[in-house]
């Protein structure tokens, strides 16, 4: 428990129930103070505890309001009254921008998201000429928080799109990645197609990566990549002429694209798909990103306190379990939102 | 000028041959499904050795500093203050830690490659976050400026790792040390500590950064496909890599303090 | 490349040039891309827009009044701070590139937003506070600098900002011989005269005025008028928008 690190002794030391050890060498609460005891202890725990992460130091909530939000989520019955394992409606637009090859568009709550996969041709690295390349990039529209203005989202932007890259690419070797490099690869070693993943975030109400993720998956679904012609007559060394086809595309198969389910850990418990004011009283928060095989593609931990292994395990048995309902419920608005178009 | 470019170029080439032989050898080892040697002589759940080659105090300017030498990775970690925030920002009645990490150009087999690991600097921030006692330094900041030397592999958790000897070294309040490890996943069989050429081709990867005495991981991160048990079975082997490894470097400070005296 | 097919008169994504300059006094506004515009797009913000012309699409977010947040910038305490910023996404465009966030085109373009709707804000009713107006382009096809003031004058309705009179504005170029309206991404690649007018619809007046080429003065005039057409036309649909906004939440109300 951190109540026994030293580091609180500002406060005499205190025992694993927050109360003082020594109840004598304490001083009375001053008489002028009208909030409960509770909270008042409640707030002095809370003020020694780390700074959250950067965007949630943005909402200012009262003391009230930070105990009723914990306290709901204590009892299983969060503000917006949801359960603690419960995500708020989602809604899924596919094709929302024309010039990408896919594109998709999640709202989460007030959360909304837009991801787009545009594919070029390049050239494969030298270390992986059999392979294609992906890369990831978020950028959050100062539109979704005004912090977000002129450099201010590139610390956030740059965490988000590391956390995604590292849940939906996999290992080096491509195991467990999200797309097939190799299916990128046109000809070996010389021509390959580069995807380009752009993630915006548009309006901003928490749970930015799962959304993200999700919203990703999607737009994979909704890719087409046009179908490419090789002209053999071309001789090995010299630059092989390449025909982009307008009309035929090809299709992801995106079966095991994953999912990236967040659990927030707000006093004993957690919780999914956090709106920004739980956001804001997390001690600790671990992403995990699963495919539909209940497979654990990646996962990072958020979120500045330490966490107790055992309780890592069982964060990421709870959020496997929630991915699976994520998933199904996820396929299902790709569906309606195909047939939307 | 021709013979420059060509000069310049053939290297990295050839680089790019002896890479793909290795990752043959390795493709060959999976296939078998057997144990092999891996390239340095370790078996698989060997670290590479530590001991003799971690340093507290290389720069003198500094609050407090160490050097870490393990095989070929080489990492450098100053840190600074704690001294007065240079940006002027809000008042906070909690310190900061400011972390940055740099690569010499010299560092990657081609020049410059070390740009590539941007988010380095904010993984061992977090990593450090749940250490450091930032109360005792209200309104100042500390600085963490780690430099990769040469770059061999397990780079960040040997940052992380040196970085937290520094912050000791300097004197900063810490609930205790952290110290990191990696394992890399390949098929079946998980490999420790692993180097460069063991990263390029890992099916998987997974990092903890744990605090022995508090029990506690302040930073765990994980790429490729991973089933349950496996990853149970990871974590427990760098944590228990990661209890040594802190063993050893507090024996180092104890001695280094001793010997100033 | 001809602009204007000279059999058909069509310009490149179908729209006529010389029918639509009649129907324009008309007032018909066939030369116009497709608009749309839809309030309130972002939950958290105080004032939000979204706004299309054809296939360029902005969403504006408007935060504010509120407190000053960087003292410095505050110049004369008795009236509001206004402040805006313009930013691409990297997949707003056909080829997609990074750009460092800053560069010199949004800069300019989010100067000559905030000067356009600093003139429409009733500044002096909210001293010592600041409203900060943010523009997303999703998909630029030209006219952005048009469209995004659009949008801004929508979110900042919504946000129920004062204002004098609506600004709107629209670009209108002239090309093989043709003053056309509205241009789009490639005629607006095309190297001619663009000419992008904000105006102050009800009063009549002019807040913005650009061009980048030559042309000559009796020209200028038809091309301007053209555009000061097209204000007119944005502002009577943004009108509307607003009008069935304001519907919806009566009806809300109950």
């Amino acid at each position: 428990m951190r109540q026994s690190a030293p580091g609180f002794q500002r406060n005499g030391p205190l025992d694993s129930t927050g109360l003082p050890r020594y109840p004598s060498l304490r001083p009375p609460p001053p008489a002028r103070i009208s909030i409960p005891r509770a909270a008042v202890l409640s707030s002095c725990c809370f003020r020694l505890r780390y700074a959250p992460a950067a965007p949630s130091t943005m909402v200012g909530l009262s003391e009230g309001e930070k105990h009723f939000i914990r306290g709901g989520i204590a009892q299983d019955l969060r503000t917006d009254g949801r359960r603690r394992l419960q995500f708020r409606a989602i809604s899924v637009e596919t094709g929302v921008i024309l010039q990408a090859n896919g594109s998709a568009r999640v709202r989460l709550g007030a959360t909304e998201v837009i991801a787009t996969v545009k594919a070029e041709l390049g050239k494969p690295s030298i270390l992986h000429p059999d392979k294609g390349k992906v890369s990831i990039f978020v950028d959050c529209s100062p539109t979704a928080a005004p912090m977000f203005e002129g450099r201010g989202s590139e610390e956030f932007s740059a965490e988000l799109s590391v956390a995604l890259q590292r849940c939906l690419l996999g290992g080096k070797s491509g195991a467990g990645a999200a797309i097939d490099l190799s299916s990128l690869i046109v000809i070996d070693g010389k021509v390959c197609w580069d995807l380009y993943i752009d993630g915006l975030v548009v309006s901003s109400d928490g749970n930015l990566l799962d959304a993200l993720a999700a919203a990703i998956k999607v737009a994979l679904s909704d890719t087409g990549i046009p179908k490419v012609n090789v002209s053999l007559s071309a001789t090995t060394d010299e630059e092989p002429e390449v025909d982009v086809s307008d009309e035929e595309f090809l299709q992801f198969d995106t079966s095991s694209v994953p999912v990236i389910v967040t659990l927030m850990k707000v006093g004993k418990h957690y919780i999914v798909d956090a709106a920004s004011e739980e956001e804001s009283q997390m001690s600790s928060a671990v992403s995990v990103s699963v495919n539909r095989h209940g497979q654990i593609c990646g996962l990072i931990k958020r979120g500045g306190a330490g966490l107790d292994p055992t309780v890592i395990f069982d964060m990421i048995s709870v959020a496997k379990h929630v991915s699976q309902q994520f998933i199904s419920v996820l396929d299902s608005e790709i569906l309606a939102a195909e047939a939307a178009r | 000028m021709s013979a420059a470019t060509a000069g310049t170029y053939s290297p990295a080439a050839a680089a790019g041959e002896k890479r793909r032989e290795r990752k043959e050898e390795l493709r060959r080892h999976l296939a078998e499904d057997a144990d092999w040697p891996r390239a340095d002589g370790r078996s698989f759940h060997d670290c590479r050795p530590a001991l003799q080659l971690m340093q507290t105090g290389p720069t003198t300017a500094a609050s407090g500093s160490a050097y870490a030498e393990f095989g070929k990775t080489k990492v450098i970690v100053s840190v600074f203050g704690p001294r007065e925030s240079k940006k002027a920002m809000l008042y906070s009645d909690t310190g900061r830690l400011n972390c940055n990490v740099s690569y010499t150009t010299f560092a990657t087999p081609i020049r410059g490659q070390g740009t590539d690991n941007k988010e380095y600097s904010a993984m061992l921030h977090k990593a450090l976050e749940g250490a450091v006692m930032l109360h005792t330094f209200p309104k100042t900041t500390v600085d963490v400026f780690a430099l990769v030397l040469e770059s061999g592999g397990s780079d960040l958790p040997i940052i992380i790792s040196c970085a937290s000897l520094a912050l000791a070294d300097a004197g900063i309040m810490m609930y205790d040390l952290v110290t990191s490890v990696s394992v890399s996943c390949f098929g079946k069989n998980i490999i420790i500590d692993p180097t460069s050429d063991e990263e390029a081709w890992q099916d998987g990867s997974l990092m903890v950064a744990y605090m022995p005495s508090r029990k506690e991981i302040t930073q765990l991160t994980l790429t490729g496909e991973w089933s349950d048990g496996k990853i149970t079975n990871a974590v427990e082997l760098c944590m228990d890599a990661c209890s040594k490894l802190c063993d050893i470097l507090r024996e180092h400070l104890k001695d280094a303090s001793s010997l100033a005296e | 490349m001809e602009y204007v097919n000279p059999l058909t008169g069509f310009r490149v994504d179908g729209r006529r040039p010389n029918e639509a300059w009649l129907t324009l006094h008309g007032l018909g506004i066939a030369q116009m891309r497709q608009l749309k515009g839809e309030v309130g797009v972002v939950a958290r913000a105080d004032g939000s827009a979204l706004f299309e012309m054809g296939n360029t699409r902005v969403i504006a977010a408007v935060y504010g009044p509120r407190e000053v947040q960087n003292k410095g910038q505050q110049v004369n305490s008795k009236e509001a701070l206004v402040r805006c910023e313009y930013r691409m996404a990297d997949f707003s465009t056909g080829d997609r590139r990074r750009k460092p966030k800053g560069d010199r085109r949004s800069t300019e373009i989010s100067l000559v937003i905030r000067q356009t709707m600093e003139a429409s804000i009733l500044t002096h009713l909210m001293p010592r506070s600041q409203i900060d107006i943010f523009v997303q382009v999703l998909q630029a096809d030209g006219g952005t600098r048009a469209a995004c003031i659009n949008a801004a004058t929508l979110a900042l309705a919504d946000a129920g900002i004062p204002m004098r009179d609506i600004v709107t504005s629209c670009s209108a170029g002239y090309l093989c011989s043709t003053p056309l309206l509205d241009l789009n991404y490639i005629e607006d690649s095309a190297g001619g005269p663009d000419v992008t007018v904000g105006i102050l619809a009800k009063m009549d007046k002019v807040t913005l005025l650009q061009m980048d080429a030559k042309l000559p003065m009796d020209t200028f005039e038809t091309v301007m008028e053209l555009a000061i057409e097209g204000c007119k036309a944005i502002a009577n649909y943004i009108r509307e928008v607003l009008l069935e906004n304001t519907k919806r939440l009566e009806c809300q109300r109950g």
